[in-house]
């Protein structure tokens, strides 16, 4: 009999995206606490690969509820494989969790589903409602990218830009213009025929004019129905097409300076979790925004910038004079990053200690910074929170005039999420 | 004679030659009509996609399908071949899957077993026949699939996806058993869809604005039906008094495709032995003739033993009966019995071994499910094969009893057992609608047919009975009766809430 062979491999369905989709979705409250989870235990360098991916959805926005068995009350069954039974024997269940004797599955492990959550979908709920706070100002940029962009309707265009429903409708309209008039007419019409056919039944001359009436009127309405069966179903005046444009898209510039304390008061502990602080930070910039400038800056006692992979290879000598790192930002941003047309954001970790002559200078300097800056996220490293560092103080006198500078606590690996989230969250 | 293949790389032309040859023999040997077919060529991703919508090529998407295609993906990493073969639909030309990393002689396999086997099981089952619309299921599915789609567009992914939950839940009891309303037909859900479009399109007739149509369904004139409505969806679509247009086309939907697959529910055992039955048959036949390689029918049953695996209960693989294991058995010892019967088999089947075996295979094929075909077909011989037992007891109690072994004084019982296992209503509760308080609060009223004391797990019943809320759009409630008449469950859930009037003995 007939058969055909299909070769569909290439033919890109990918229904399963909108199936995983909705499933991550739907999950997303679990897979957040999952990740969450993974992060307090696991190591944060290890963020995104394959295993810290690996997930588990299991919980009651699985479970599909139905009317079902709950296992209670007489069942019959059959199993195979008799090897000792006689009728009338009892055969022990073991509640304890062998699997023996159940006739039908129970629901138990099938309402989970193992994933692998891909990079981007990792990231997405990483960073869920993180973003640059009051990322305000946008510039035209001359070599920017033009976008295309919808800009209304036209009446001419290419076949490939035909806008279905306005032509369709257009031309519905039209041919209900046409035909409509023309129906009250044929029903006028008929009801006058139908009017002079009642009387005319009463009396029977050939010659009548009301004969001939009927006669005119049936040639009317012919004319008529020939007139509507005539318009035509589309006209291609009817067209309409859709029209675009090319517009310059306005670009979002944004440039973070990571500025971090090398000197050799901060312990290995600590740099490691500024390290990963700004690995974070790093990482979110790199999958939120498409236009955001980083600089790395390192100090001790001189500030310097240096490239990326050098800022995650820390070193440590000698002492430490804040103000060095945000002379060299505000000179940086002097040179390359007019204000007009940038947003200049600022990441600082440290230990909180500073030359105390230095304290002065640091803080004309961090109001200097404050002032160009849209927000400002401090992060200091310090397991005895309760007594404040040198640079705690200075800055807390300081952060009532400056809502735009959020400080926070880093204690341990554990506090690196959290306290990034809460920096970098939206109304965070 | 030549080799069919002489490679495991499969082309489009070895399977060709393949198929040519498993047809040939089918068609002598075994002669049960087929329809059309076609041998779709897809990626292992592409096919648990399909496997997801039951082998249909269209489906709407929704999270549900998106855990199972998870659960599924291990499954198939493990290297569970059955998948393979159950891709397969019910349709008018019938549409199956070859995937693209399996060897030439799995994907003859697959041909053998699913473009003849399962094929001419769906052309001929009187279920089908009953039930189902093959020459229109796949357009009906990409109309779903393109109408839910419309929907979320309009209305919001979290409406329609509380919509379908709520459906979704109802689906075991979205279907017609017993009775029999108009066969499903594209041609009537197309004039049906016109009809609707027509009446949308004057509604917005820019000319002639129209006054609102009144709403399709006017306000159910009775509280309480003549007789119960086993379809619980239907009810609801049809009656419920202030759902908007588009939820009750999804309720539609889920249901007409719940029926289409309800016979498929009912048949799953006998289908799947015929099935392998066929390709056994087939592929042996294809060795015989010295079509196939040494290597190739070794590989074949490799494959084959692998799918007909029957664990004993008491091993830690057990995971219940086998849809493929005894059905099979049991067609092969028809087989059996129609040429060497022995004494055994005419006291038994005195009617059925006089006859050709293909004839026998022929008539269950048309006129069996899978509780009339074991009850019919199961031989003593295939009970004793597999040592099989009949029990009884509450699971939840620390023993069962044995009722019955494979002895003369035992096989009846066993028989009956077995088929009854696969009776409808062992599979799914017995749930009914038996009407609405009409003049109160409009709370419609379902009831549980209790048998044996199987009771319901409560916590379920609670969430369906919100999911019936969201859908009926007032409240919802349950009850429990036993053989005696008494009501052993009582529950209503309203805005969400169960309030409790009568609660199950412990």
């Amino acid at each position: 009999m007939g058969y055909t062979i299909l070769d569909q491999r290439h033919v890109a369905r990918g229904k399963h995206h909108s199936n995983r989709e909705r499933l991550l979705r739907r999950a997303r409250a679990i897979l957040d606490a999952q990740v969450r989870d993974q992060l307090k235990k696991q190591d944060i360098t290890h963020i995104g690969s394959a295993d810290s991916r690996r997930i588990t959805i299991r919980g009651s926005s699985m479970h599909e509820p139905t009317f079902r068995h709950s296992g209670r009350g007489v069942f019959e069954g059959i199993l195979p494989g008799n090897k000792q039974f006689n009728p009338g024997d009892k055969i022990p269940i073991d509640h304890g969790g062998g699997s023996g004797g159940k006739e039908g599955s129970l629901e138990g492990d099938e309402d989970g589903a193992d994933l692998v959550l891909t990079e981007e979908e990792y990231d997405d709920i990483l960073f869920d409602g993180c973003e640059l706070p009051d990322l305000v100002k946008k510039r035209v940029a001359v070599m920017t990218n033009m976008e295309r962009v919808r800009a209304g309707i036209a009446r001419e265009g290419p076949y490939t830009k035909i806008h279905i429903p306005r032509s369709l409708g257009n031309a519905m309209v039209r041919r209900k213009a046409a035909t409509i008039p023309r129906e009250k007419k044929i029903k006028a019409l008929a009801a006058e025929r139908e009017a002079l056919i009642q009387a005319l039944d009463e009396q029977a001359p050939a010659g009548d004019p009301r004969r001939m009436r009927i006669a005119e009127i049936e040639e009317e309405i012919a004319r008529l129905r020939k007139r509507i069966n005539a318009v035509p179903f589309f006209d291609p005046l009817d067209l309409r097409f859709k029209r675009t444009s090319l517009e310059p898209k306005p670009v979002v510039n944004a440039v973070m300076f990571c500025l971090l304390d090398v000197s050799a008061s901060i312990g290995d502990e600590e740099i490691e979790i500024a390290i990963l602080f700004f690995l974070m930070l790093y990482r979110f910039l790199n999958r939120k925004y498409e236009h955001v400038e980083v600089r790395f800056l390192q100090h001790t006692t001189e500030a310097v910038e240096v490239t990326q992979t050098d800022f995650f290879k820390h070193r440590r000598t000698g002492g430490t004079v804040v103000s060095t790192a945000y002379d060299l930002m505000l000179r940086i941003v002097k040179e390359h990053y007019p204000l007009d047309e940038w947003n200049i954001y600022a990441s600082q970790c440290s230990d909180g200690e500073n030359a105390l002559d230095d304290m002065e200078l640091a803080m004309e300097r961090i109001v200097d910074v404050l002032d160009v800056t849209q927000y400002v996220a401090y992060a200091e490293i310090n397991k005895r929170p309760e007594i404040a560092s040198a640079l705690w103080k200075g800055m807390s006198a300081i952060a009532p005039e400056y809502p735009h500078l959020a400080m926070r606590h880093l204690r341990t690996k554990a506090d690196i999420y959290p306290v990034f989230r809460e920096l970098f969250t939206k109304g965070g | 004679m030549m080799l069919l293949y002489d490679s495991e790389e499969w082309t489009a032309e070895r399977l060709q030659k393949a198929t040519d040859a498993i047809c040939r023999i089918y068609d002598k040997e075994i002669g049960i009509p087929y329809y059309p077919f076609q041998i779709r060529m897809i990626t292992s991703d592409q096919m648990m996609d399909t496997y997801i919508t039951h082998g249909l090529p269209f489906g709407y998407a929704h999270w549900s399908y998106g855990k199972r295609f998870a659960q599924l993906k291990r499954e198939y990493d493990r290297g569970s071949i059955r998948l393979a073969l159950e891709l397969v639909i019910n349709s008018d030309p019938c549409i199956l899957y070859c995937i693209e990393e399996n060897t030439t002689t799995a994907n003859a396999m697959v041909i053998a077993h699913a473009g003849c086997g399962h094929n001419a099981f769906f052309a001929n089952n009187y279920l089908f026949k009953q039930w189902t619309n093959p020459q229109g299921i796949v357009e009906y599915a990409a109309f779903a699939e393109r109408y839910i789609a419309a929907c979320e567009a309009e209305h919001g992914y979290n409406a329609v996806e509380k919509v379908l939950d709520a459906a979704h839940s109802l689906i075991p009891h979205g279907v017609h058993h017993y009775t029999h309303p108009k066969k499903f037909s594209l041609d009537d859900e197309r004039k049906r869809l016109h009809k609707r479009l027509a009446e949308q399109e004057r509604m917005h007739n820019v000319l002639m604005p129209q006054p609102m149509p009144p709403p399709e369904v006017s306000a159910p004139k009775k509280g309480t039906l003549d007789e119960p409505m086993e379809n619980v969806l239907y009810f609801i679509e049809k009656n419920a008094p202030m759902l908007p247009t588009w939820k009750r086309e999804i309720i539609r939907i889920v249901y007409v495709l719940a029926q289409y697959f309800y016979s498929q529910r009912l048949t799953k055992n006998i289908n799947e032995g015929f099935a392998t039955a066929v390709h056994y048959h087939v592929m042996g036949r294809l060795y015989e003739e010295k079509l196939i390689t040494d290597a190739s029918f070794e590989r074949f049953l490799r494959l084959h033993t692998n799918i007909i695996m029957q664990p004993d209960f008491d091993v830690p693989d057990f995971r219940g009966i086998n849809p493929y294991a005894v059905s099979f058995a049991t067609f092969q010892d028809i087989k059996r019995m129609c040429t060497n019967p022995t004494e055994e088999d005419r006291k038994w089947f005195s009617g059925m071994v006089k006859r050709p075996w293909k004839d026998v295979w022929k008539d269950a094929v048309e006129m069996c499910r899978d509780d009339s075909f074991f009850l019919h077909h199961l031989s003593p011989q295939t009970i004793r094969d597999y040592r099989l037992f009949s029990i009884i007891g509450d699971f939840t109690h620390d023993h069962v009893l044995v009722t019955a072994i494979h002895r003369d004084d035992g096989y009846q019982d066993v028989r009956r057992t077995f088929a009854e296992q696969y009776e409808p209503n062992r599979l799914v509760p017995l749930i009914e609608v038996t009407g609405f308080d009409v003049l109160g609060d409009r709370t419609i009223e379902m009831r549980h047919r209790e048998i044996g004391g199987r009771t319901l797990d409560e916590a379920d019943v609670v969430q369906t009975l919100a999911h019936a809320e969201t859908l009926w759009e007032f409240p919802a409630e349950l009850k429990a009766i036993n053989g005696a008449g008494d009501v052993t469950y009582h529950a209503r859930v309203m805005n969400g809430s169960p309030s409790y009037y009568v609660k199950y003995r412990q």
